[in-house]
């Protein structure tokens, strides 16, 4: 049993512990003397973990970019070059035709972590040229 | 010996449920009901989870027809016999705690690889103690206020104990 | 501005719009070791919570009173002797023109607006005042999900000035975040007023730094404040937002008024959807990013106290899953601006060398349980628990200054029509749009759709509900169903729904009003209805139909990535073709 030390997701207290990981599945969690946590987890942390497994029990996990060609076509599996290639065009096209302020982008408060976020806003203001980057703090 | 019982301290339930979280894992196995066997239950000034006392003279076990539920001195509580359930309930009518319920679920009736129907299937679902488990009830060591204890003889000495000393400087 | 841990050492702990056994249970936890090591437990809040049972001092007050109630406080505080007159005059500003405000709340001139008598009043004020050797209020989205909630903060702030309850350990304001990582994308930037690091977009020293550090003119850089996330609906409707970049959220979900949402996404020319699960929001995409999930890489959060902690990744990413600042690296090389990173470590590097306080805290002094609380200034600082050590304040000659408002009332008052006050809350074994607590099993199988709807006793014998049965509840924006949860805790006429149900999705009812400053939505206030649902059984027959729809719905637009790319000739397979 593989054991990979993590902070938890579900809320700012920051909880640390153990994912418990066999044959590849995360199975199990196990507290840490974490500064917040101090070896104790609430439900969230003991058990919120399976959904990385893609139990599909309320929504499956996305596996393949996807776009639609045109506005309100199918969704349609396509190659990352494809797909990355397919936005930065039509991104450039919005810049080009309405100025930078016409794109507005997000970081994300859930999982994805910090340096993520610093990309994000990087990209936002460096590359798109948009201070137009915020986060879900108000909600 | 008595038999056993996991009791809350309602000064440190913050009603977070993390117990039955616990208690639903344990008994997320093949052939077994995967739901709490406490509920955290709350009145205005009250949170607390409940769960089976395990009583000595236990009322559910001398309600049941079928000794599906019966005194189990190795282990010190009630247990139950899952396969002796016929789902009539009077152990759920007869619980004081309201700490015992019965799980129905349909089950496939096979003729060698034929699938003929379905029937229904009972079963008991209220706490074992965990006594299958290493480390002992997954809600003990669960509850992040550390709110929960096994109480045994011994303990309900100990309480006794303090109370008594306490009636005397009263 | 204290350290989770450092609530168990406080002499009071008020809290104040926050429910922490619900969002947050390790910090509940917490208040019950404060309150077993003696500190005075005082709770405001319309409900009965948790915290409440435990509480020396309950002040049920009514929806929507914050700024008057804290005024009437302060009023009670100054009134009564308990303000620390050395250290107004050693560390704030502003005091004359402050209590100018304050000096017309007393408790009985609001008690019609609070609900807490003149004598609760003042004993709060003695309790809080007087606590030794510190007290801390800590506050939630009571208080941020209001029509006034900056200025609600500023309140609090001059609350515990005057108090003399903030610069030393374990004191001032604790406020809690909603999400787990809320603190860090403010850290990063991830704000339209600020660089990373709370640097000021608009100073023009900081963007000549961030010009230099990113390798761009500095004009490339934009001297204004960008849009807020709460200004996208109407942004995208007047025509002035074209495309949405939305990275790991759910506004239909999460967001006031879904419905307005999902046409507001409607009209946009481009919608990116970077996310790890199909959701109510993804659905609607042009574009869709698979990241790689929690757990499947690693990082730093920062936790509600300012705490960063490092995660590790503890499975491979699936399917064709990247990184997230993999996938928006490459983006940004497609469009002209090469971005290329080995790992999150350089990420952190960079980002630390451009952010004096966060500049102490390497992924080395985070392995395993470590941590950095910031401001953590050099590689040798330890971190900092308490803010505003010895009442030395981030303002230039180191004072706070005391502001003072009015209270208004909330946007949406109720009426005849709609005589409910409805409040949005959380569930505690669920958590934000749910996409991720929703497939797990256990929590699933402990509370599951369509939610609840928390009520009075006396609000659902009105109505003829019973404990458990599905109602209808409706407002100017839409309606749902969710089951009724009956508990004498909740205060009469309001009701309150968790945000985490997608069927008995309190956002399709509650409004879209924002403040006028941080644009934060009153989600704790809209006025609704509800009845009782006549024929049960249709109900729960109904409610488990949408549900089962709305899963198939996202499921089938999942489906498409089940389809291969249709793979275009090559030379190779031009001969066998002919060969046939």
């Amino acid at each position: 049993m593989e054991k990979h030390d993590v902070v938890c997701p579900y809320c700012g207290a920051g909880c640390k512990f153990n994912l418990l990981v066999q044959d590849g599945r995360v199975v199990g969690t196990e507290p840490l003397k974490g500064v917040t946590n101090d070896g104790e987890l609430c439900l969230k942390g003991m058990s919120g973990y399976d959904f990385i497994n893609d139990t599909k029990i309320l929504t499956p996990r996305l596996l393949h970019p996807m776009i639609r060609r045109h506005k309100g076509d199918p969704l349609e599996r396509v190659s990352w070059d494809e797909a990355l290639d397919f936005t930065a065009k039509r991104m450039q096209a919005i810049i080009d035709a309405y100025g930078p302020d016409a794109i507005m982008t997000t970081g994300s408060s859930r999982g994805g972590g910090n340096e993520v976020n610093y990309v994000m806003q990087k990209f936002t203001r460096a590359c798109i040229g948009t201070n137009s980057v915020d986060n879900c703090a108000r909600t | 010996m008595g038999n056993k019982f996991v009791v809350a301290d309602p000064a440190r339930c913050i009603g977070c449920k993390t117990c039955m979280a616990a208690c639903l894992m344990k008994h997320d196995v093949a052939g077994d009901v995967a739901d709490a066997r406490l509920r955290v239950t709350q009145t205005y000034d009250v949170s607390a989870p409940v769960a089976c006392h395990h009583c000595v003279d236990a009322p559910c076990a001398a309600a049941c027809p079928t000794g599906a539920l019966y005194e189990d001195p190795t282990h010190g509580r009630v247990a139950v016999r899952e396969e002796s359930c016929i789902g009539c309930r009077s152990c759920v009518m007869a619980c004081p705690f309201g700490a015992v319920h019965v799980d129905v679920r349909s089950e496939a009736v096979r003729m060698g690889n034929l699938f003929v129907g379905t029937r229904s299937k009972a079963m008991v679902v209220k706490c074992d103690l965990c006594v299958d488990r290493e480390g002992g009830p997954a809600c003990i060591e669960a509850c992040p206020t550390k709110g929960l204890t096994l109480m045994d003889d011994a303990g309900l000495e100990r309480l006794a104990a303090a109370r008594r000393e306490s009636a005397v400087q009263a | 501005m204290c350290s989770i841990p450092g609530m168990e050492n406080a002499g009071c702990v008020f809290l104040f719009g926050y429910n922490p056994s619900a969002s947050h249970p390790i910090v509940a936890r917490r208040i019950v070791r404060a309150k077993e090591k003696g500190a005075k437990i005082i709770v405001a809040d319309p409900r009965h919570i948790e915290t409440a049972r435990i509480a020396d001092l309950y002040l049920p007050i009514k929806n929507g009173c914050n700024i008057a109630f804290l005024n009437a406080l302060a009023n009670c505080i100054v009134n009564d002797g308990y303000a620390d007159k050395d250290f107004i005059e050693a560390h704030t500003n502003g005091y004359e023109q402050w209590w100018e405000t304050i000096k017309k709340y007393t408790p009985e001139s609001v008690q019609d607006i609070t609900g807490i008598s003149p004598a609760d009043m003042h004993r709060a004020a003695e309790m809080y005042a007087t606590a030794e050797p510190s007290a801390i209020i800590g506050y939630g989205m009571g208080v941020c999900q209001q029509r006034q909630n900056l200025k609600t903060v500023h309140t609090l702030a001059a609350v515990a000035c005057v108090a003399g309850q903030i610069g030393k350990p374990n004191s001032g304001l604790a406020p809690v975040r909603g999400q787990n990582n809320v603190q860090g994308s403010c850290d990063m930037g991830c704000l339209p007023n600020m660089f990373p690091g709370y640097q000021k977009v608009t100073d023009p020293a900081m963007r000549e730094k961030f010009a230099k550090a990113w390798g761009v003119p500095v004009e490339k850089l934009s001297d204004h404040e960008g849009y807020k996330l709460t200004d996208m609906v109407h942004l995208a409707n007047e025509g002035t937002l074209h495309c949405f970049y939305n990275y790991g959220e759910d506004p239909v979900q999460t967001e006031p008024d879904s419905q307005g949402t999902i046409e507001a996404l409607k009209k946009l020319d481009l919608f990116i959807c970077e996310d790890i699960f199909m959701t109510q929001t993804t659905m609607y995409a042009d574009v869709i990013l698979p990241g790689t999930s929690w757990g499947e890489h690693e990082g730093v959060f920062t936790a509600s106290d300012r705490t960063f902690q490092h995660f590790n990744a503890a499975v491979p990413p699936k399917g064709e899953c990247r990184h997230d600042w993999q996938i928006i690296s490459d983006l940004s090389t497609r469009m002209g601006y090469p971005m290329h990173y080995d790992n999150t470590k350089q990420i952190w590097d960079e980002m630390r060398q451009l952010c004096p306080n966060f500049y102490g805290a390497t992924y080395e002094k985070m392995e395993g349980t470590g941590h950095c609380e910031w401001p953590i200034p050099t590689l040798e600082h330890q971190g900092t628990a308490d803010l505003f050590p010895g009442g030395h304040f981030n303002k230039p000659d180191g004072r706070a200054v005391l502001i003072a408002h009015d209270w208004e009332h909330p946007t949406e008052m109720p009426d005849e029509e709609y005589p409910l006050v409805l409040c949005t809350v959380r569930e505690v074994g669920h958590y934000s749009c749910r996409s991720m607590t929703g497939n797990c099993k256990a929590l699933s199988l402990l509370a599951d759709e369509p939610g609840y709807v928390h009520m009075n006793p006396a609000d659902a014998r009105a109505r003829g509900i019973r404990d458990g049965e599905i109602v209808r509840i409706w407002s100017r924006r839409g309606s749902v169903y969710s089951r009724a949860d009956v508990s004498d805790r909740i205060n009469k006429g309001a009701v309150y729904m968790t945000y985490q149900w997608w069927i008995g999705r309190c956002n399709s009812l509650t409004l879209h009003a924002v403040d006028d400053v941080s644009h934060t939505p009153e989600d704790k206030f809209s006025a609704c209805q509800m009845e009782r649902v006549a024929d049960q059984q249709w109900a729960e027959r109904h409610v488990a139909q949408e549900y089962a729809d709305l899963k198939a719905r996202l499921a089938k637009e999942a489906s498409a990535q089940d389809v291969e790319p249709a793979v275009a000739f090559s030379a190779s397979q031009e001969p066998d073709r002919i060969l046939v």
